[in-house]
């Protein structure tokens, strides 16, 4: 009969390995019934968290985090009868916007966002800002995450976040792709910008503590200006 | 043999595939540019040849890589441009003749060859054509084996279109510019036919089915090459960006696509033309892809996994290489002229010593920008080299 520590460090470590058919052997066993929901998923997060690391350290490649997602994925099936709504972090939305099909980025994040407690609405690729504003308002989301891939999307971008901007003022919008940085990111008017899995989690706890700072008031005027300079820059044909 | 083929092309007043001409030859020639480059200004030709056997021209060598981008120069639609050789062929020359590119390499879209083996594609008005991904032609791991390689005279369009702008770009640019071709290497290409996500898994989990699919595919982008090469291109640039950590781990790439990719580049050589490879890849594996295909020139984005520095890239690969980019996508799309002029100098600075450089963006300049950052691109080479 192995260990309860040696449950749950198999579970982290079959996630870590990229093993969503061990994660559910581990199930199957009946074994992890002994064991509240919160630990298992805290045992599960943290083998993807350890895979986060090592893709930072350039010690992995995104196809071998991608199955460790997929493990974390497989385990997060299995535990979903047992487990309640998030409470302490805000729902999120994310998607594509009009005229890109890259889904992938926006699934790793979504992955990641999974494991880190957030209640995830994936909207998929090729979303206009109608969609996203639908899905925000439906799922009284705090947080939008927009992902675009192509320079030629960029304008789509811009659109989406000024459109859901002006109807969900509430709402942090945050955005990434390899056709960004954070200097565009902010020229758009996004609240946030993560170039990559490995600097959401920081990214993610400065837009919280914004949330929580009372700063609406600065954010929205920090906003009028961005749209001041996209305006000035489309004078220029840019 | 070769004399005879080099003599053909300078009647025909085209550039002579450089294979065709003895190696000593042309290193030879490429000293006398260098020293030339001293005193007066070199040909383009002549600038390209000279950094390419690591020796430095006058200034740097500039490829803008202003394919899509260069529509707007002419008015040419996104539509056409991807499926029409005569007006993609008029794109590429406004790229030479308005802006100076001095290296093009001939990338319509990444999908021209999964198209061919009959990925349902979508042509936006105003963007890169693109495979349908909700109807991707791979659905599930048993449908690798299935792939064959196609009939390339009758049932490769797109690839056959590609072949013809070969053809009209050598004949018109003529001396006025290295001409590249370029074909996506096999994991690319049936990426193009599953989607990113699940073919990146389905390489470590199937790495079988995906090998037999590899070898299928690349039977028909070998006959692709030879037919680019036998219109007349100076080098074709091969796409691996599998082989970064943005996507796959090193030695899944070198026994993925390593041979295949290998073949590819034995083609290009054997048909005389210089090997290229393009990956805009994060860490991409420079030593994996030099191994297999033994390339001219890496055009890239970002540094190799294996070095932290543009200075220690120079420092490592700079005699085994000529090194293509490496201005980032993002400065170009948000950054003023000066700023890119300013980027460029640096990396001039540094890649630019010794020859061995030519000065682009790390990937395709975005399409539906200003062109202004392409002609600062031009600018920093004339003053800063």
């Amino acid at each position: 009969m192995p260990s309860a520590a040696s449950i749950l460090e198999d579970l982290s470590r079959a996630v870590f390995a990229g093993q969503p058919e061990e994660v559910l052997r581990i199930f199957r066993t009946g074994e992890t019934e002994a064991f509240e929901a919160p630990s298992l998923l805290s045992a599960l997060t943290s083998g993807l968290h350890e895979a986060r690391k090592k893709l930072a350290a350039a010690a992995a490649t995104v196809a071998e985090f991608l199955l460790s997602v997929d493990a974390l994925h497989a385990g997060v099936g299995c535990l979903k009868p047992r487990l309640s709504e998030p409470q302490n972090k805000p729902r999120v939305v994310i998607g594509v916007v009009q005229g890109d099909v890259h889904e992938l980025g926006a699934e790793i994040i979504a992955g990641v966002m999974d494991a880190m407690g957030y209640s995830v609405l994936r909207l998929g690729t090729g979303k206009g800002p109608d969609q996203f504003i639908e899905a925000l308002n439906s799922s009284r989301a705090k947080l939008l995450g927009l992902s675009s891939m192509m320079t030629t999307t960029l304008p789509a971008m811009r659109e989406t976040i000024e459109r859901c901007r002006r109807a969900c003022p509430d709402v942090r919008i945050m955005v990434g792709g390899a056709a960004l940085d954070s200097s565009i990111a902010q020229t758009m008017g996004a609240d946030g910008y993560a170039a990559s899995v490995v600097e959401l989690p920081d990214e993610l706890e400065r837009l919280e503590a914004l949330a929580g700072s009372g700063e609406e008031e600065r954010k929205y005027t920090d906003y009028e200006r961005k749209i001041q300079v996209i305006e000035k820059g489309s004078r220029h044909g840019a | 043999m070769a004399l005879r083929k080099v003599i053909e092309r300078l009647v025909q007043g085209q550039c002579p595939m450089p294979g065709h001409i003895p190696s000593g030859l042309l290193k030879s020639l490429a000293g006398l540019s260098h020293a030339r480059g001293k005193v007066s200004r070199l040909s383009p030709l002549e600038r390209v040849i000279t950094s390419l056997h690591h020796k430095e021209p006058d200034q740097v060598p500039v490829a803008p890589i202003t394919n899509a981008a260069a529509r707007r120069i002419i008015g040419v639609s996104f539509p056409d441009y991807s499926r029409s050789a005569e007006k993609a062929a008029d794109v590429f020359c406004a790229s030479v003749d308005f802006l100076g590119a001095e290296l093009i390499v001939l990338l319509l879209d990444l999908s021209v060859e999964a198209a061919d083996f009959g990925q349902e594609m979508i042509y936006p008005q105003n963007s890169t054509a693109h495979p349908n991904y909700l109807n991707p032609w791979i659905r599930d791991v048993d449908d690798y084996l299935k792939i064959k390689p196609i009939d390339f005279r009758s049932k490769a369009g797109r690839m056959n279109e590609l072949v013809k702008l070969c053809e009209i770009i050598t004949r018109r640019v003529g001396w006025k510019a290295v001409v590249s071709g370029f074909v996506y290497g096999p994991l690319g290409v049936l990426s193009m036919m599953r989607g990113a996500g699940k073919f990146f898994k389905d390489c470590l989990n199937y790495p079988n089915h995906v090998r037999k699919a590899c070898a299928a595919v690349t039977e028909t982008l070998v006959e692709f090459t030879r037919a680019q090469c036998e219109k007349g291109v100076q080098a074709v640039t091969i796409d691996t960006l599998y082989a970064s950590l943005n996507a796959l781990p090193k030695k899944t790439w070198e026994e993925l696509e390593g041979p295949f990719v290998r073949e590819i580049a034995a083609c290009i050589r054997e048909s005389g033309g210089f090997v290229g490879i393009h990956n805009c890849g994060h860490g991409l594996y420079f030593d994996a892809q030099i191994r297999s295909m033994e390339p001219a020139f890496i055009s890239f984005a970002h540094l190799p996994d294996d070095c932290s520095s543009p200075t220690e890239l120079k420092e490592k690969y700079g005699e085994a290489v000529t090194m293509v980019g490496y201005i980032p996508t993002p400065l170009l799309v948000n950054g003023t002229p000066a700023e890119v002029m300013e980027a460029c100098a640096r990396q001039i600075d540094i890649l630019g010593r010794n020859g061995g450089y030519v000065l682009a963006p790390g990937c395709e300049y975005p399409p539906n920008i200003s062109l202004d950052n392409a002609f600062a691109m031009i600018k920093a080479a004339e003053k800063y080299s």
